[in-house]
């Protein structure tokens, strides 16, 4: 990954610019809905640091690969995220991260963004 | 949980890992049920209908799938499974996990510690029983 080298700050966050572009060309090929949902979970874990540029391009390719299945399958956003996202999020975001904070209001928003993908209309 | 100590002779046993779960909140318990069905049969990932189907027929109904989905990405990240990715019909390749020998001894592990976990808890539990049916003895005249 030649992108891996150039690292500054936004590829700490996000991992090599190359695989977040393919990251979000898939978000974007989801239902609205669950892209909606994707894009506030994706938010939602810039909150935490991740363990390194590499491990925080996984976390975005992994959290496609969940909702592309589920969209998939016809699965329910509420079925994937569980009663409360915030506890769906944070033991996802564990898997790559050192750890971080997320302040009252990230969480909230997070809760609240899932409950509007929720009443999207279906496509 | 202050009562409840773990024997310095049992030095590999720890409470934490069991209460907090190595994964998450709440979530020590169910990577040993996840791990004791990837021993059972095959487990597919990436919204994963067959293990989260068993575990709600186990009765761990509220864990979201998703949640399930983070647990089997850590026992991967940590060599506890094989992983083979198949191709399905609709959406990405899923992956299907298998136990591993590492994975096994970690099971073999979380057994011992729930096991001791739930003994001591049990007797925690029995010794307040006998002192809340004395007190109601002493409170109550009959």
């Amino acid at each position: 990954m030649s992108d891996d080298e150039k690292g500054g700050f936004i590829s700490k966050v996000i991992g090599p610019k190359k695989r977040w572009r393919a990251y979000k060309a898939r978000v974007r090929r989801l239902p609205p809905d669950y892209r909606t949902a994707v894009e506030s979970i994706e938010r939602y874990l810039m909150h935490f640091v991740p363990a390194h540029g590499d491990s925080a391009a996984s976390m975005f390719e992994d959290l496609a690969d969940l909702f592309e299945q589920a969209a998939a399958d016809g699965k329910p956003i509420r079925e994937i995220v569980g009663e409360d996202p915030v506890e769906f999020a944070g033991a996802f975001a564990r898997n790559y991260s050192e750890g971080g904070y997320v302040p009252t209001r990230g969480r909230k928003r997070l809760t609240d963004a899932i409950a509007r993908a929720e009443e999207e209309v279906p496509r | 949980m202050a009562t409840v100590k773990p024997d310095p002779s049992n030095g590999s046993i720890r409470l934490g890992e069991v209460a907090r779960g190595s994964c998450g909140s709440s979530a020590g318990y169910v990577t040993g049920t996840v791990l004791e069905c990837a021993g059972g049969s095959n487990l597919t990932a990436a919204a994963p209908p067959a293990h989260s189907a068993l575990l709600r027929e186990q009765g761990f109904s509220d864990i979201a799938e998703g949640t399930v989905y983070a647990l089997l990405i850590r026992i991967e990240q940590r060599g506890l499974v094989d992983v083979e990715k198949v191709h399905s019909g609709k959406g990405p390749p899923r992956k299907v996990y298998s136990l591993n020998a590492q994975g096994q001894a970690y099971l073999e592990e979380f057994w011992r510690t729930w096991s001791f976990l739930a003994e001591r808890l049990e007797q925690l539990h029995k010794e307040n029983g006998s002192n809340s049916s004395t007190k109601e003895a002493s409170n109550h005249v009959r």
